[in-house]
Parts: structure tokens; sequence; C-alpha cells
């Protein structure tokens, strides 16, 4: 049961945000545990498809950008942007602040007992 | 009339309206602030990179206590996420949290991979991968053994990675949300079922053989059709809240933030996992070895959520009960697949337990 107190129109408005979340979510997963909704869903998404390749050569004598495209130049994007992540890991191992905070692992003293009170403070 | 009578204690009605009014207005404010901030930073706990090969990589943290456990830690997350979710910021990150509890913590974490790696399989992950950073791990701390802790799919790899190299180094295994069984995994079979959808023909269409990042995040948020929306509402309505939009801005980050994964890996977890569940069977093939979890024998810790709506709890019970070790166990805890590992529960709930578990058999 809710805690939200009865008076409370605007604490009863959440609550009701998140039931309808709740029953919503619940009774469309049902509905995709089906073997009717992967059926659907695969068949909307082949229709989807031939769809957009049917816009994409209606409008390519308008030489607009067609969704592949963009999705090509997002394929480039996340190249670039995992380049771009090897070279920023690359130069923080290669900057000065990285090398004078690092303690080397050996030399770290490895020697730390297990004490049940301390783990229960945590 | 005063018009701050009804500000009384003794008018409660009216006292929740001002506090609604004042709470409309700074939406206002702080609405156009999000919109023109930039996204909080996020992995920040200093750290050394000690492998960057293709996709892979592996990071040691500075330590943060005065002395560790004799035991390292290795922590591995799924190739399809961004490692950050377990170092969102100081206070909030379990990876600073075990630093400070005093363990020496390593994180192997995934890049975007490139288009020559699209034929990478789970067989790469487990069989080149992880005994790769184990071994630099070994030679960075001068130890002959570690832990590791392996999330979600990180899990799965993690408990292969166990089964096959049961002689060792390995001394602890902890897996949060470890999906095993995959046929309790409805909705996402339902999606890859052969008599309907056609992965052969997917994967090979795919530019690059790469699945996009997208196409992951769309799967997990078709589990919970709605939640989008209603964060959207929640997010409005906690507009006022300075750390219930910061919050939602990492998690939000993060959820939509996926990594692309290799084609020949996602080929080969749609048949031989979601299909053909043939980790459960003890049929699933790796390096050209058979993977059998009862070869697990070093103590085992299975970390599941009762709220878990992408490893359903059907998926995750085997483990414990498949696996040959003596010293094993399963917690439940409250919260749902991310909530468990990370944010302001987790805080409370899985991190004390995991430097209990974990202290005890890391000297």
């Amino acid at each position: 049961m809710s805690d939200v107190p009865p008076t409370d129109p605007f604490a009863l408005s959440r609550e009701l945000v998140s039931q309808w979340e709740r029953s919503v979510n619940d009774l469309l997963t049902q509905h995709m545990s089906s073997s009717e909704f992967g059926k659907q869903m695969n068949a909307a998404l082949a229709s989807s498809e031939q769809t957009m390749k049917a816009i994409g050569s209606a409008t390519a004598p308008l030489m607009v950008a067609t969704k592949e495209d963009i999705a090509k130049l997002g394929k480039r994007l996340e190249a670039v942007e995992g380049q771009l992540a090897r070279v920023t890991a690359l130069l923080e191992r290669l900057t000065p602040e990285a090398e004078g905070d690092a303690a080397p692992s050996r030399s770290i003293a490895r020697t730390k007992r297990f004490s049940a009170a301390d783990s229960k403070k945590s | 009339m005063n018009a701050y009578r009804s500000d009384s204690p003794s008018d409660p009605t009216a006292a929740r309206l001002r506090e609604e009014v004042e709470r409309s207005f700074q939406r206002t404010v702080k609405g156009i602030e999000f919109l023109t901030s930039p996204d909080p930073k996020v992995g920040t706990t200093p750290m050394d990179v000690l492998i960057t090969r293709g996709t892979q990589r592996l990071m040691h943290y500075h330590p943060m206590a005065s002395e560790v456990y004799r035991v390292p830690l290795l922590i591995i997350v799924a190739p399809s996420n961004r490692s950050y979710f377990l170092d969102m910021m100081p206070g909030q990150s379990l990876v600073e949290f075990l630093l400070k509890r005093g363990f020496d913590v390593y994180m192997l974490d995934w890049l975007p991979p490139r288009v020559d790696e699209s034929r990478l399989r789970l067989d790469d992950y487990v069989t080149r991968f992880i005994p790769s950073a184990v071994q630099r791990v070994l030679i960075d701390s001068g130890e002959p053994e570690l832990s590791v802790l392996g999330y979600c799919a990180g899990g799965l790899m993690s408990a292969c990675y166990a089964a096959l190299y049961a002689e060792g180094p390995l001394k602890n295994l902890v897996c949060l949300t470890t999906p095993i069984d995959f046929e309790h995994m409805t909705l996402h079979r339902n999606l890859v079922d052969p008599a309907y959808f056609d992965v052969d023909k997917y994967i090979d269409s795919l530019e690059g053989k790469l699945v996009p990042g997208e196409a992951f995040f769309q799967g997990g948020a078709l589990l919970r059709p709605v939640s989008r929306i209603a964060d959207q509402i929640k997010l409005w309505d906690n507009m006022w809240n300075d750390d219930y939009v910061k919050q939602y801005r990492m998690f939000d980050r993060w959820v939509t933030d996926a990594l692309p994964l290799p084609g020949e890996y996602m080929r080969q977890f749609i048949k031989d996992l979601l299909i053909g569940n043939r980790l459960v069977k003890n049929e699933l093939m790796l390096d050209g070895r058979t993977v059998r979890l009862e070869n697990i024998t070093v103590p085992l810790l299975h970390v599941v959520a009762e709220h878990d709506h992408l490893t359903p709890r059907g998926a995750t019970k085997p483990l414990i009960e498949m696996a040959g070790s003596e010293d094993k166990g399963e917690v439940m805890l409250k919260g749902g697949h991310i909530s468990v590992a990370t944010g302001p529960k987790a805080v409370q709930r899985l991190w004390p337990k995991l430097d209990d578990w974990l202290g005890r058999r890391s000297e």
C-alpha cells in the first residue's frame, strides 16, 4: 500500500505516475513475452526497412541526407570517438601528474588484515 | 488580510502549496541550466592505464589506503557498457569505496571496437583478453593470485574464465547479476527467435559488421517500455533538486552511452546463449574447450537484484547451483539490474557486503 497522505494532491499525482509506469510496463512486458510479439516485432522491423528503402529511392534526386547516410556518419563518429578514447588513454599515461601520483603497485604495503568491526562501519 | 498567515504550521495545505510554487519556479530556472550545462564529469578516480590493445583496456587505480589487502581485485565489465558507471563521482563510486576500504583495484573495460575487431568472439574475451589482463595484474602487483568481480556479461565471462582456468590463479570470484540460463530471458529470445529473425542476415548487413550501441540501448529500453517517459516526468518534477538532477544526468548518460559490439560476438551470443542456451547445458565451447560451471572451485559470491528486468531470477539462479565451489553463496538485494550495483541504494546495500565478503578472503 502507498504511504502517500490522501490530502496531498501533489504527492498523489507522483504516486499515480509511478503506478502508471508499473502497470503499463507490466502489461506490455507480459504481451512481449508471447512468441506472437517476436513475430510482430520482426515483421514491423522488416516493413520499416522496406519503407525506408522506398523513401530513400524516392528522395535520392533531392540530394538530402538519408537515415542511412546519418547512420554512416554516426558510425564514423563512433570510430573517431574510439580513436579519441585511445589517444586520451595514451596521453593519460604520459601526463606528469599521473606519473607523480601513481604508486608502483608492488611498493604498497599488502599487509591489511580483515576486521569484522571495521567492515561493519563501512 | 495578511498574505503570510497561511504559512503558519497549522495550515499544512497552504505551506505545501507554497512549497510547490517555489519548486515550480526553481524548475524553470534549473531547467534552463539543465539544457545549457555540459554533462557531469564521471570516472574521475585517478588511475594508470596498463594495457590498451584495440577494444581491451586494463586500468589500475591509485590506492587510497595506507595498506591494502594482499590479494588484488580485478573488475570486469560487460563489453556493451562503459565502465564509469562503477566510478560515477566521489562518494558514489564503487571503485573509490573499494580503494578506501583497502583493496588494490584493477579494471578491465572496453573501448569501442575497431572495424577490424568485428570478428572478435566470446572466445577472445574469455581466453585472450581476460588471461592477458590477469597476467598483467599479477606482474604489476607481484602477487600469485587475484580476485575477480564481474558485472552482467562481464560476470558471465568471468564465470566462464573461472571454469576454464580452474587451476588458478583465481582466488575469489564475485558475479553481479550474471545471466546463466537464457531460457528465462523471454523477451530477448522472442526478439531473436530464428522463426522470424535471421541473425546471420542482420549481422552481415551491418556496416563494418559492428552492432551499434544504439541497438543495445533500444533493446534494454524495450524491457521497460514506458519508463523513459515516466523518467522524463519525474525529472521535471524533481528539477528543483540538484542531487536528483545530477544523478539523473549521470545515469542517463551511461544508459544511452552503450558501446558497439563486434558482430561475431553478437552472432555467437544470440546463437549459442540466447537461442542454444548452451552454457547451462554444459555445451558451450570456447576456444575448443567446453565450459563446465562445475569446474569453478574458488569461493564464489553471486549478487542478484530482486527487481532485475534485464536478467530475471530464473536466468541468474543456476550459477550457484552449478558451481563446484564449497564456499559459495548468493545474496539477493533490493533494487534493479543497475541500481543494485551503483547509486545511492547500492552504497548502503551492496558495497558493505562486497567489502565484508572480499575482505575476509583477500588477506
